[in-house]
């Protein structure tokens, strides 16, 4: 049988049927020398969120995700039969399976999450896409050599000619491509503001628990604030933005305790880190949530050809 | 150019008003019954017999009509016609001369007369030749429409044929298909015509789309070929294509694809060298009637780019005719595709398929060897042998005109398309798998036609007779296409 | 004081506008009771419209404008808390992602749409050289935004789908988050109501020959008298005018033809009852203001007759 793509909602009725939970794999492109920034930041939202969901899945690398999503956009998982990509289709496929993150809220709360995200998605990823392609010094010194380094010469500068091409009719279509980095920082100083208040004193967007807005933002904040002190100043200038907002630092670097046990951020926020080093305990169950050693590579092959 | 001398005054001929449906008849039938026909016809004119082996010599050669193209590489074309030793060589001579004109490709009509010369050097035996040739405008172009692989396109195409005077040509091509496949091309052919080894160079950069529904794919490729044509007999038989190509390819995913499919989807480089080496005996492309071709090619991708492997293919065919009604065929095809390191891929778009209304009969397009969710992947070894046997129309109606463009056959073929792992110990068995473990045979019969003598169409009914469970089967067939088992 | 001079695309079906940023600016103008002179217009000069004229200076983007109206303390949200004000900031951007492309949809590729409704009304609007060039290049522009936003989908049935589903939930979204309540923040209406108001009110009110969404939107009732409340209250002229014009036409087309046009008689019916709903609401309305301010007076007359009774 064929990999259905989830388009519409007759597929999701379907789908319920098939037994739960399985085997997800999650493909995105290398994460050491390829991925760009907002790729990067897509795909710790989904690892963030599956984590989160108390889900195991397992990381294919691939050079061409891209070309092999169902949309054109990193990261996508297989589950069963399904290929899903992007972070909201994930969100409601995994939700009609029946794993929500926010079941326990209000229809109101609901409401707001979902206006979140789109305020997340839309920021973020335009000013990561704006940074990456538009930026003439990260263009050159990152974004060109990055993307191109699966490819061989010529075909390398040609497909960087062709994102790059892609990449700023969308933002153009956006608003964003005439905007002066400054402007971006702004938009993105705006947006962190408004996450930073919303999120005022608690541990996460909704209270206690983590909702699918918090696997979001934590992927942003993570991809941009981890940006290595090497890279160009106008990305630095990104990450100054984003390193003024302790509170969101905080949180990210929460999620990655609790929830990836990475530490990553450590480095990033040590000087917030002493406020909220009392919370650990309230956490520590999360060791639990380890992910399985992954299956070999032979065994997922049996899996796909006797379906 | 050249000398004249005559012998008989009074021998004029008008060979050949030369169009190319007679250079077809001409082609198929057999040519020195043909020249007999046309000799008989001057003999009862003139009201006495010719002996065709009579004695005689060229002493000049005109060509009329000559206005951009320059002297050289007439001259190259034409000079063959010297060594005629007696009138029948003339004539044989003539008609090669006239041929290779036209493989220039800077002529319209091209006539021959031959008379006996005149003037102060004319030898006793000796004749003149006089080719009228009618040199083509310097831009033609054309709109046609062309139905095949179950899309219907328009194509455009423009020519400017013999640029600078030495065959030089710039073609180009555009054909935008129904189903929203557009290719276009733009070649740059250039003749070497100057020593007696005939060298064709050929440069072209395509951009060509096509998709495959049975692998759950479309292709679309961009690329550069160049490609050295040379005869080293000069006769025509013996052919050798030197190809460089470089193409980007990018794989599409469709709608609803295996997922090993998925996994190759995505743009790639080959970069590929390209030997083809063929031997050309028949007397006819579409329906031989005696003769056989031979041809091997072989192609090594990996000159940069991510792609590579060395890809060996023969393909043989043999006719034979042991009754005007009856002509046996036995086509044989194979390949083995390897792959050269780990660093370097092979892609789908490169491997083996068998299967389709010309190909392997009796299954649909793509329809045998290794499947996954009706996806066919195909695979790097494959052979197919086809037995036909064919037969002109019952009654023959419309004999020596439209009635020659159909044939009746009944074939019986088979073959193999698997994934094959070399081994160089003495592991026979194993390397003979592919010809003993699930072949595929089908026999059948129908009605063939040829297409403007390139292209070949049929209608079959066939009934598999040894097939596997995923393959997909078809017992009526409709083909359309340029190459055939 | 200088005037503030406001220049948009002119209105028709009970709009002031029919464009979405006009309408925003207009709204939230109206919201704070800015004293405007407003030029509508059907000649795109200058496709940048909005244009806010102010001490000589010029503003096209609806950001700008805002500003400027804060800046002269025109400010509806200065009562609310920072979370708030959060709040406005995301539903305005998802506003931007989920119902623009629809209206876009709807507007300018949708075929039917184009060719019963949009194209003919601005080539009416425009003046005459422009009525062949703009509608046109919009629909250029339309295709393009679709182009894109999703570059690997070809097939337009396939996009229509994606982008009328998205805009589906955004919209029941909206209706759970209004509720019952009159405005989406406060008792008062604030910038988020102009913006929702501003993507709303077109789809709502364009007499579209294919409703798709507009029926799913007149399924949420009470986005439904949202809108029809902000008309009646800021726009009621405009609402007037178009009624009385309807219902003109509906008289006429009574009196030739027996069996008049269902659809209208629907709309019409459709719209008197958002007019009974709007008015009940609205009622509502000065009653609580009432009980705030006494300087209006009819209501404790009114509380004075029951008393006596």
């Amino acid at each position: 049988m064929p990999y259905p793509l989830l388009a519409d909602s007759i597929t999701l009725e379907l789908e319920a049927q098939e037994p739960w939970p399985q085997l997800i794999t999650l493909y995105q492109p290398y994460e050491v020398e390829q991925i760009l920034l907002p790729d990067n930041a897509n795909c710790l939202a989904v690892q963030a969120f599956l984590k989160m969901c108390g889900l195991d899945f397992q990381i294919e690398p691939r050079s061409n995700a891209e070309y092999m999503s169902p949309s054109g956009r990193v990261p996508f998982i297989k589950c069963g039969q399904f290929l899903i990509s992007d972070f909201d289709s994930i969100v409601t496929f995994i939700g009609n399976k029946g794993t929500s993150l926010s079941d326990h809220l209000s229809a109101n709360c609901k409401a707001d999450m979902r206006a979140y995200i789109s305020l997340v998605n839309n920021i973020f990823i335009n000013a990561e896409l704006y940074i990456c392609w538009v930026d003439e010094t990260t263009l050159n010194e990152v974004t060109k050599i990055r993307h191109g380094s699966v490819y061989p010469w010529p075909l390398n500068h040609y497909l960087n000619w062709q994102k790059r091409k892609e990449v700023i009719k969308k933002l153009n279509v956006l608003g964003w491509y005439n905007k002066t980095l400054e402007e971006v920082c702004n938009e993105v100083q705006n947006c962190c503001t408004a996450l930073s208040e919303r999120l005022e004193g608690s541990d996460y967007f909704s209270g206690e628990k983590p909702t699918e807005v918090d696997a979001l933002v934590y992927g942003h904040i993570c991809a941009l604030s981890m940006i290595n002190p090497s890279l160009p100043r106008t990305v630095q200038k990104i990450t100054a933005t984003v390193q003024e907002f302790p509170k969101l630092l905080e949180h990210a670097s929460r999620i990655g305790r609790n929830y990836l046990n990475n530490c990553m951020l450590e480095s990033a926020c040590d000087f917030e880190m002493c406020a909220s080093s009392s919370k650990e305990t309230l956490w520590n169950y999360s060791e639990s949530i380890e992910a399985l050693p992954p299956l070999s590579e032979d065994s997922f092959e049996i899996l796909l050809l006797n379906p | 150019m050249g000398t004249v001398h005559a012998k008989e005054s009074n021998m004029f001929r008008n060979i050949n008003g030369s169009s190319s449906n007679e250079k077809e008849n001409f082609k198929e039938d057999n040519p020195s019954l043909h020249f007999h026909e046309k000799m008989n016809l001057l003999e009862r004119k003139k009201g006495q017999a010719v002996d065709l082996h009579l004695k005689a010599r060229v002493d000049r050669i005109h060509v009329d009509g000559l206005i951009r193209t320059k002297d050289d590489i007439i001259k190259a074309q034409v000079t063959e016609l010297f060594k005629a030793q007696d009138f029948y060589d003339i004539i044989i001579h003539a008609y090669k001369v006239r041929e290779k004109l036209q493989d220039l490709g800077c002529f319209g009509n091209i006539g021959i007369y031959i008379d006996t010369s005149h003037g102060p050097h004319a030898t006793p035996e000796g004749v003149e030749v006089t080719f009228m040739v009618n040199e083509m405008r310097r831009l033609t172009g054309g709109i046609s429409t062309m139905v095949g692989n179950n899309e219907g396109s328009v194509i455009v195409q423009a020519k400017a044929p013999n640029l600078f005077g030495r065959g030089e040509r710039l073609q180009m091509e555009y054909s935008y298909g129904s189903k929203s496949s557009t290719n276009i091309s733009m070649s740059v052919v250039k003749p070497f015509m100057g020593s007696s080894r005939h060298k064709i160079l050929t440069g072209s950069v395509f951009n060509t789309s096509n998709r495959f529904p049975w692998s759950g794919f479309s292709q679309c490729d961009k690329g550069l070929l160049i490609d050295l044509a040379f005869n080293p007999d000069g006769t025509g038989i013996l052919k050798h294509n030197l190809q460089y190509e470089a193409t980007y390819r990018e794989i599409i995913s469709s709608k609803q694809m295996s997922f090993r499919v998925r996994e190759q989807c995505g743009p790639n480089l080959k970069s590929a060298l390209r030997h083809i080496c063929s031997i050309d005996k028949r007397d006819s492309l579409i329906f031989p009637t005696t003769g056989s071709l031979v041809q091997f090619s072989t192609e090594v991708a990996g000159l940069g780019g991510d792609i590579g492997f060395v890809k060996n293919e023969l393909t043989v065919q043999t006719n034979w005719t042991p009754h005007e009604y009856a002509t046996f065929q036995m086509g044989f095809q194979s390949g083995l595709l390897r792959g050269i390191s780990n660093d370097m891929k092979i892609n789908i778009a490169d491997q083996f398929f068998l299967g389709g209304p010309l190909n392997l009969r009796g299954f649909d397009m793509r329809g045998c060897g290794p499947r996954l969710d009706g996806n066919s992947l195909g695979g790097n070894a494959y052979w197919a042998l086809a037995l036909h046997l064919y037969t002109p129309l019952p009654f023959r109606p419309g004999r020596h005109s439209f009635g020659d463009l159909f044939k009746l056959h009944g074939f019986i073929n088979g073959g193999n398309v698997s994934n094959f792992t070399f081994k160089f110990a003495n592991d026979y068995k194993e390397n003979m798998k592919i010809f003993k473990e699930d072949v595929r045979c089908a026999v059948g019969g129908g009605i063939a036609m040829k297409f403007g003598n390139i292209a070949r169409v049929e209608l079959n009914l066939v009934m598999p007779l040894l097939f596997v469970r995923n393959d997909v089967l078809q017992q009526f067939q409709f083909g359309i296409g340029l190459q055939y088992l | 004081m200088d005037m503030f001079e406001l220049t948009i695309w002119k209105g028709d079906w009970g709009l002031p506008s029919v464009d979405t940023e006009c309408l925003q600016v207009l709204v939230y103008a109206k919201f704070n009771g800015i004293p405007l002179k407003v030029n509508a217009v059907g000649n795109p000069f200058n496709s940048n419209l909005p244009i806010l004229k102010y001490n000589n200076y010029t503003f096209t983007k609806v950001k700008d404008i805002i500003e400027v109206f804060r800046e002269n303390n025109y400010n509806t949200e200065q009562n609310l808390s920072r979370k708030e004000c959060a709040k406005i900031m995301a539903y305005d951007i998802m506003l931007k992602e989920k119902l623009f492309p629809a209206l876009q949809f709807i507007w300018w590729v949708d075929e039917k749409n184009v060719n019963e409704l949009i194209r003919p009304w601005y080539c009416k609007a425009m003046p005459f050289p422009f009525n062949f060039y703009y509608p046109g290049k919009f629909e250029r522009q339309a295709r393009v935004i679709f182009e894109a936003l999703y570059p690997v989908e070809d097939d337009i049935s396939i996009i229509e789908n994606k982008v009328y589903s998205e805009a589906q939930k955004c919209l029941t979204l909206l209706s759970t988050s209004l509720g019952e309540s009159l405005y989406f923040l406060s008792e008062k209406p604030t910038l988020l109501d102009a913006v929702v108001y501003s993507y709303l009110a077109p789809l709502l009110k364009a007499p579209l020959p294919n409703p798709a969404l507009q029926n799913h939107l007149k399924a949420c009732t009470n986005l439904v008298t949202f809108v029809a409340r902000i008309s009646e209250r800021y726009f009621s002229n405009e609402c007037h005018e178009y009624k009385t014009k309807e219902n003109a036409q509906n008289v006429k087309q009574y009196t030739h033809n027996e069996f008049p046009n269902k659809r209208r008689t629907q709309l019409v019916a459709g719209f008197f009852v958002t007019l009974m709903m709007a008015t009940y609401a609205f009622s509502n309305g000065i009653l609580e203001v009432s009980a705030k301010d006494s300087e209006i007076s009819d209501i404790p007359v009114e509380d004075s007759i029951t008393n006596n009774e």
